[in-house]
């Protein structure tokens, strides 16, 4: 399993399509409003919108992966890095923003690679 | 060397870019701070009056630039190690100028730091880095956020160094062998 983060329009989808030479077919995009992961492809993008709307629903995220964390071994999972910025005053931003610093470790925990994505350029930090 | 720095607010990113903007200085040639900022309040003023200071002693000639980057190439001849602080505060003044937002000049600001790069041989380039957090913005927040990063990439790309500064200390995303001999340099 491969993770790769980092901020907001960092460039996090072409370093994956440049770095393992994918496609467009080749990338499963999670929709704002999904809960559910159901994929076969080779990368999963868009993981924070998974996490957002688990949050949204009084789900827990890191328990969801852990469960499905079998499935997640021969991907490629991006997820925007939102753990760094201040506290938000929405309550449901505020579980998500710490929901998604616990999944991202516990995932980081069992990636094999970890790769941060800062102004296009990827740094392997695991 | 062209050199990009990127980091979060306060963490030194313009006072380690002069430092290395000193380093890339050639003996009878300029040394430029290319400033971007347009005041608009007493806290805007503050911070140029700061960083003024910090300049103090270091032999800098101000260009103010706060639009029309390519512009400094005519004023400069293209001579010179530069220091261009900030793509943040350059990005802000053309895509909201007059009240309206002109969400497509990013295109040219791009085009226009491309040349900037290719033209000078000295130049360090400062950004800010906006782009971790909940994404709870505005439209047009969200806008200047997207463009900001489209220019960050264009720099990052073209340029032989990026380093992102935390609290201080440097982080190289490229160029590590370019970075460590300029900084053996006296």
């Amino acid at each position: 399993m491969i993770l790769v983060i980092g901020g907001a329009y960092q460039g996090k989808l072409s370093y994956v399509k440049e770095k393992y030479r994918l496609e467009d077919q080749d990338i499963y995009i999670c929709k704002e409003g999904q809960s559910e992961l159901t994929t076969d492809k080779r990368v999963i993008y868009g993981l924070e919108h998974i996490i957002l709307s688990q949050v949204k629903k009084g789900m827990d995220s890191t328990c969801y992966i852990k469960e499905n964390i079998a499935s997640l071994q021969d991907k490629i999972l991006v997820c925007v890095d939102a753990s760094c910025g201040i506290v938000p005053m929405d309550k449901d931003l505020r579980a998500y923003r710490e929901a998604s610093g616990r999944t991202l470790s516990y995932l980081a925990n069992k990636a094999d690679e970890v790769i941060r994505i800062f102004c296009g350029i990827g740094s392997k930090i695991k | 060397m062209k050199i990009f720095i990127s980091g979060g607010c306060k963490n030194g990113k313009s006072t380690y870019a002069q430092e290395l903007a000193v380093k890339q200085k050639t003996e009878g040639l300029p040394l430029y701070y290319v400033a971007t900022m347009e005041p608009v309040d007493g806290e805007d003023e503050a911070r140029i009056q700061r960083h003024r200071k910090e300049r103090e002693g270091l032999s800098f000639e101000t260009v103010e630039q706060p639009k029309n980057i390519m512009d400094l190439l005519i004023k400069s001849n293209c001579k010179g190690s530069f220091l261009i602080d900030s793509t943040t505060a350059l990005l802000a003044n053309e895509m909201f100028q007059g009240g309206i937002i002109n969400d497509g000049i990013v295109e040219k600001i791009g085009k226009e730091l491309e040349e900037v790069i290719s033209q000078l041989d000295h130049v360090v380039i400062v950004s800010d880095y906006i782009f971790s957090n909940i994404e709870d913005f505005s439209k047009e927040t969200k806008q200047y956020q997207r463009n900001l990063a489209y220019l960050d990439k264009i720099c990052a790309k073209n340029c032989d160094v990026v380093l992102e500064i935390c609290f201080g200390n440097q982080i190289i995303h490229k160029g590590g062998n370019e970075y460590e001999a300029l900084m053996e340099r006296i």
